[in-house]
């Protein structure tokens, strides 16, 4: 399947590792050019150069197709630095992955309001700021792309995760509205979301739930391949591939779409 | 994308509807083997004389009345044709106009017979053959009228959202098998009449300012559904891209539905 996609611009938000890092892998390897963002900028370096050495960066381009930023996406001003640096480079920003974020956990009982207002820094104010960034020239071409990684907290707001289901709501609330209100210049906003996905981050909770339960890491992780019906973990590429045909031009009817890519962890009937 | 579609087998229920013809032709593109089903032969061999030129087509005629009780034979016939199917795309029904006065309770029956039980009998019969080994792929396309109600449009509604309801318990019972199940979400095509009934309702759900400049007279993409578009994302959903993505949607109607989850 073609997504013409080859010559567009993308920045892919807390693209060093993880879920981010395969999506600039794969609008790489589809023809685009990228550049990520990340706060660890020794990881950030070795990300940018991963991606130059993969097969999907073409020699020819692999020093101009990508571009790493040290940026803090919670922070208005890296965000400028940001898109400034991208547009600078790229001349312009077709395609914005909203993705830097954890996932923090807490209950009613523990939470501090730090983790509360670092979750909505990250996920409400820094997704919303970012499109903000991008969006004049969006609006100027009358054509954007913009995915929002937004786990699956949101649906299933479990009392031990009150951070990330407060704030992924609040980002998908936010992510509906804009939809709306931008549609009718063609810019369009989808939301990807993912659940039990094998990353770093996957692996500090497997690791927590170990220490706290005293568990094998066996009988730790079968916590969450038991949680969905496909049995296994999720892999980062796969929420790549997902991403990537939502940015496409394979998609352009699709907008205010919420995607699971969960194995069919999530319970509800329309999402 | 590589969708790794090659040599993969597929049936679709209804290959004279536009959105069953388009969605066997990408499948076809993409190196599918595609059997379709359909009532009406002479639409039927029309489309296959179509298809012919983008790959390795079948037509698989389907008894005249009931296409519940002829979803069974049509996938019988399927695999005797291409062997076991790795993919099955359901698009069983065109969604029924009609207010809750229009629509007699005798038609709301064969409706939701031809809609619901018929999908219900074609995923069964198909399940049935698909591969063991698991891998096999399930899309029902839904009329958007099942996330978004429309008193013009209440027996469409009322499908639309049992096969929601379907889709969901399915992925449930053929996710440990394997076999993802997912549904594409269809929005309205010009000149169709949903296309007229949106226009007809530009102020429920709407601020004062959206009701004055008719912001809702329109899907927000400001352009209609098309079939092609459903068909490229039904592609997606079929292709070993998607292996995770299971009891989800993903809605081609231009920004129509206004759920946030």
């Amino acid at each position: 399947m073609d997504l013409a996609l080859t010559g567009r611009t993308a920045i892919v938000t807390g693209g060093s590792r993880g879920i981010g890092f395969a999506i600039a892998a794969r609008l790489l390897a589809e023809g685009a050019r990228v550049a990520i963002c990340g706060r660890d900028t020794a990881r950030l370096d070795a990300a940018a150069e991963r991606l130059r050495a993969s097969s999907g960066c073409e020699a020819g381009r692999a020093g101009e197709a990508v571009l790493a930023v040290a940026a803090d996406t919670s922070v208005s001003a890296d965000r400028d630095r940001l898109v400034e640096a991208a547009l600078e480079r790229f001349g312009r920003v077709d395609i914005l992955v909203n993705n830097a974020g954890t996932h923090v956990r807490a209950t009613v009982d523990d939470m501090t309001d730090a983790q509360l207002q670092g979750q909505l820094d990250d996920k409400l104010f820094g997704f919303l700021g970012m499109i903000r960034a991008v969006l004049p020239g969006m609006r100027a071409r009358g054509d954007g792309r913009v995915v929002n990684i937004i786990g699956q907290a949101t649906r299933h707001p479990h009392p031990d995760r009150l951070p990330s289901g407060i704030a992924n709501a609040a980002a998908q609330a936010m992510s509906k509205a804009l939809a709306d209100a931008l549609a009718r210049e063609n810019i369009r906003i989808n939301t990807v979301c993912p659940q039990y996905i094998e990353t770093d981050i996957l692996a500090g909770v497997i690791a927590k739930e170990m220490a706290d339960r005293n568990l094998d890491r066996a009988s730790a992780a079968s916590g969450f391949t038991r949680a969905n019906v496909l049995g296994r973990l999720g892999t980062a590429e796969e929420v790549a591939d997902l991403v990537a045909f939502l940015v496409s031009d394979r998609a352009d009817h699709v907008s205010g779409s919420s995607v699971s890519i969960d194995g069919g962890y999530h319970r509800h009937v329309f999402g | 994308m590589d969708l790794s579609l090659s040599g993969k087998t597929a049936i679709v229920s209804n290959g004279c509807s536009p959105f069953g013809s388009a969605v066997a032709a990408r499948l076809l593109q993409e190196g599918a083997r595609v059997a379709i089903g359909g009532q009406d032969a002479r639409a039927l061999w029309g489309a296959i004389a179509a298809l012919g030129a983008h790959g390795e087509a079948r037509a698989i005629p389907m008894p005249e009345g009931d296409p519940a009780a002829g979803m069974p034979q049509m996938v019988r016939a399927a695999v005797v044709t291409f062997g076991a199917p790795d993919i099955l795309v359901a698009d069983v029904c065109a969604p029924l106009e009609g207010t809750l006065d229009a629509v007699p309770a005798e038609r709301l029956a064969q409706y939701l017979r031809d809609g619901l039980v018929a999908l219900w009998a074609f995923v069964q019969a198909g399940a049935a053959h698909m591969p063991k080994e698991g891998g096999g792929r399930i899309i029902v396309l839904v009329n958007a009228a099942g996330k978004i109600p429309s008193s013009d449009f209440l027996a469409a509604a009322v499908l639309g959202a049992a096969q929601h309801a379907f889709v969901k318990s399915v992925s449930d019972h053929f996710g440990p098998k394997g076999i993802t199940v997912n549904a594409v979400c269809v929005g309205a095509a010009a000149p169709g009449p949903q296309a007229r009934s949106i226009g007809a309702e530009p102020y429920l759900g709407r601020g004062l300012g959206q009701q004055e400049s008719g912001w809702g007279t329109a899907p927000p993409l400001g352009r209609w559904c098309t079939p092609d578009q459903v068909a490229d994302a039904v592609a997606f959903l079929a292709s070993a891209r998607a292996g995770f993505v299971t009891g989800a949607n993903i809605d081609v109607d231009g920004g129509q539905q206004r759920m946030i989850f």
